[in-house]
């Protein structure tokens, strides 16, 4: 939700698509600030373990909207981050 | 590596930006955040809402193109996160969110790794007009052919 938010401004911006499109963008960043609340850790964490998450999916992000097909570092990287993230949000406390 | 001037700059302008796209998300998220969580005013979740959208607008700033800017930016975030809750929350993060953090990082490292990898390959077979040219343009348009890529690192090498 936030990387197609994101996406969409940078088509308005970038790309010269038009100001709706933009708009759109918006609101869905708007949404993707309400979603985090529902997670029952608290912020820092919340946000921090979303960010591994985040990696992984703008590399799913570019492979299936910008057609870039993912190398082996891309893969690997992003895996990594995401384990990063599963320690952060799961680990036993 | 050669450190001149304008790549500096180029890294700095770009750090620049991710701090800012950090700030806006994180900042605009916590606000969404004191509204729905911590029942504060409904006036901060717009306001929230409002710097999540400035948020958008932040990294088409930056010099280069998306989905990989996006995961380097990813790692940043959850640095920002970390300290967002230390210095907001009062919270000190633990072990594993720092183990979990610096692997995070790791991953964002390897993710960029291979295109400086590539970089260098293609700087040391300049004179190979056509596999450089094969290589440059991989290198803009992240076209990718692994077996050419491994071949010029093992040329590279020798």
């Amino acid at each position: 939700m936030e990387i197609g938010g994101g996406y969409l401004v940078w088509q308005w911006l970038r790309e010269k698509k038009g100001i709706l499109i933009g708009l759109i963008g918006g609101i869905i960043l708007f949404l993707y600030g309400i979603i985090p609340t529902l997670q029952p850790s608290h912020f820092g964490r919340t946000y921090a373990a979303y960010g591994g998450i985040f990696i992984i999916s703008s590399i799913i992000w570019g492979m299936i909207v910008d057609k870039k097909k993912p190398d082996r570092f891309e893969i690997i990287g992003s895996l990594v981050a995401v384990f990063g993230a599963i320690i952060i949000f799961y680990s036993p406390r | 590596v050669d450190w001149d001037i304008k790549k500096i700059r180029k890294i700095l302008i770009t750090l620049f930006f991710f701090l800012l796209a950090g700030l806006c998300e994180i900042g605009g998220g916590y606000l969404v955040w004191l509204w729905l969580r911590e029942d504060m005013s409904w006036i901060l979740g717009a306001i929230g809402g409002f710097i999540l959208f400035l948020y958008g607008i932040v990294p088409t700033f930056q010099p280069s193109y998306s989905h990989r800017i996006y995961a380097a930016y990813g790692g940043i975030f959850i640095v920002m996160a970390l300290l967002w809750g230390l210095i907001f929350e009062g919270i000190v993060p633990d072990m594993s969110d720092v183990i979990g953090a610096a692997m995070a990082c790791a991953g964002v490292a390897i993710i960029y790794m291979h295109l400086e990898e590539e970089k260098k390959n293609c700087g040391r077979i300049i004179s190979l007009r056509s596999q450089h040219n094969h290589c440059y343009s991989s290198a803009i348009l992240s076209g990718r052919t692994y077996g050419n890529r491994w071949r010029l690192f093992g040329m590279a090498m020798a």
